[in-house]
């Protein structure tokens, strides 16, 4: 009886009615604010956190359902952007084709590193999406002739206000946990929790692995392809500093300090994070060294995150202390 | 009885030690056989290789007459040859019906015949009250019924069951050794790991007995466990 009852820990619920709720309801409460008054520098300050948390939303879907660890969201948000931008500049090609064509060819890229590694278990998707992006960052940065190097490419616009770019990103945000929300009550989301879970377990079950795998793979990596091809056209200017593995760990750290797992986590994380690194950014330069504080304090601490902490603690209310009631006899029946 | 399973000199090492040692046996039909041998003596290391968990470094092992060799574990799951572990591996941060659900629908059941199916197990199995509990919140012993249960989600050809009964409490092992008889009694085939003699005697009416690798008995429960080598296996060369 001794095996793994160590971990009484409810774990956080990862994905639920509520929790889509409250994430559009945030979005929702964001949409009014730049009719209200809220100034172009703010607005600027979450459509980037919206930005992020799309990243943040995809690296989620692999390594807080899946298991896997990836590190190159920023580097496949980049390829995106550089996608539409290479289309505009050498051929001409409108936004409306080249922000798709980031998301194809992301996740074209993203289902042949599948193939290549899923089949293994172990640090190689790690090494090899590290590689990944730092190789097509270095590729961006060195071939000037055609990607003028850290200048960048000039993008057209997509609207001549921000507040339609503002827009813009709550609606994608806003499918986009719509998506996944629909797509983890789907027997897919029952087979990426289990491989994470134990994946040894969910094969030995009949549970396609390296299918699913390399499935969630080609999905994250099309999105933070989308995600990098929308916000190519917002900052008008595309170079290798998008792809950078600071971006990464940033976009990490949303993750795992709103909840790794949580639907609405990444969210939440995302806004705090940047919101508050604006501030930090006042008081200068510190914020390289607070948020790596914060997520090893969470991860010691708190590994839930914020949402997860909140979801166990409204878990923890409903409906358990039957469960522990009759564990509780039966314990004392064998002993 | 045609042969659901034919395992044909079987051979795995480790380095230098060779872990099973051409091992064949043939199981049949409805068949409910006994996996005996000592600590260490390759029961487990059979059963990684016939679920496609660990590659054979030599043999054959077909399941209703197709060679399950180079088929990837997940394939000979759904194939019909499924497997419970002796260290348990569930899913601890899903809930009981969601561990169930998994297996069954990765096995091809819709949402209605998934929920049917698992509501029948924890009811049989008596852990209905868990139903919407974590895994990780379950006893030991309550975690291996969960894992029991979600190899029967789909009545597989064949089960192979490692050390079901170990350290699970004695009204629990009584609900798995009925299950097991009930089942098998309808006609469903086992391979069940255990160091409990009175329960492989009371269920299996064939056992087979390995030791260092090698099938040291093969046949009739009783008779195995008379065999002198068998006796010398595990109590020791000096027994008399
Ligand atoms: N992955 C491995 N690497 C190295 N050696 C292994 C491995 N798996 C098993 N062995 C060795 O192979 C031998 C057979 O192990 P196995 O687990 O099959 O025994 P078993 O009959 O299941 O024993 P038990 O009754 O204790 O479960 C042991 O000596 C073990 O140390
Ligand atoms: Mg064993």
């Amino acid at each position: 009886m001794a095996a793994r009852v160590s971990s009484l820990r409810r774990p956080a619920a990862p994905t639920s009615r509520t929790q889509l709720a409250i994430a559009l309801l945030m979005l929702a409460a964001l949409a009014p604010l730049p009719t209200l008054g809220l100034e172009i520098y703010w607005q600027g300050v979450v459509i980037t956190s919206l930005y992020y948390a799309m990243l943040a939303t995809n690296w989620n879907l692999l390594a807080g359902y899946t298991g896997l660890f990836s590190l190159a969201p920023a580097g496949f948000a980049m390829l995106g952007a550089y996608v539409t931008a290479l289309l505009w500049t050498y051929a001409g090609v409108s936004p409306l084709i080249g922000i798709p064509s980031g998301a194809i060819v992301c996740a074209v890229v993203g289902l042949i590193i599948g193939i290549l590694t899923l089949r293994l278990s172990g640090p190689y998707l790690a090494l090899t999406t590290l590689a990944l992006a730092e190789i097509l960052r270095v590729i961006a940065l060195n071939s000037f002739d055609i990607t003028r190097g850290e200048i960048g490419l000039e993008v057209p616009a997509l609207f001549s206000h921000q507040s339609s770019y503002y827009y813009m990103f709550i609606v994608a945000v806003g499918c986009l946990l719509i998506g996944l929300h629909w797509l983890l009550g789907k027997p897919c989301g029952l087979y990426l929790r289990a491989i994470r879970n134990d994946e040894t377990g969910a094969r030995a079950r009949g549970v396609r692995t390296v299918f699913w795998k390399v499935f969630a793979f080609t999905i994250s990596s099309g999105f933070c392809g989308l995600a990098g091809a929308l916000f190519a056209h917002y900052v008008i200017i595309v170079s290798p500093s998008i792809g950078h593995l600071l971006v990464t760990g940033l976009v990490m750290s949303m993750v795992v300090l709103g909840g790794m797992g949580t639907l609405l986590g990444p969210l939440v994380g995302a806004l705090l994070v940047n919101v508050s690194s604006e501030y930090l950014r006042a008081a200068g330069d510190y914020q390289h060294i607070v948020f790596p504080i914060i997520v090893i304090v969470f991860a010691r601490f708190c590994r839930e995150g914020l949402v997860g902490r909140i979801a166990m603690m409204f878990n923890a209310r409903a409906g358990v202390n039957a469960a522990r009631g009759s564990r509780t006899t039966e314990v004392l029946a064998s002993s | 009885m045609s042969d659901l399973i034919v395992v044909e000199d079987l051979t795995k090492r480790f380095g230098s030690l060779v872990a099973v040692d051409g091992v064949s046996f043939t199981i049949g039909e409805g068949e409910l056989v006994g996996f005996l041998g000592p600590n260490g003596s390759g029961k487990t290391t059979v059963l990684n290789m016939m679920s496609g968990l660990l590659r054979p470094d030599a043999g054959r092992i077909s399941l209703s007459g197709a060679n399950v060799g180079g088929m990837t574990a997940d394939r000979i799951a759904r194939a019909g040859m499924i497997r419970m572990f002796q260290l348990t591996r569930i899913y601890p941060e899903m809930t009981v019906i969601e561990n169930l659900l998994t297996a069954g629908f990765a096995l091809g059941l819709d949402k209605r015949q998934a929920t049917e199916r698992a509501d029948e197990l924890l009811a049989d199995l008596k852990i209905l009250a868990y139903r919407e509990a974590f895994a990780s919140d379950l006893s030991g012993g309550q975690q291996k019924l969960l894992e029991f249960a979600c190899c029967f989600m789909k009545a597989p050809k064949i089960a192979l069951l490692d050390e079901p009964f170990a350290a699970i409490h004695p009204t629990m092992r009584q609900t798995l050794a009925d299950y097991v008889r009930g089942t098998n009694a309808a006609g469903q085939a086992y391979i069940l790991v255990s160091h409990d003699m009175p329960i492989v005697i009371d269920l299996c009416p064939r056992a087979i007995c390995l030791a260092a690798g090698s099938v040291l008995a093969d046949g009739p429960t009783d008779e195995v466990l008379r065999e002198p080598a068998v006796i010398e296996a595990y109590l020791g060369p000096n027994h008399s």
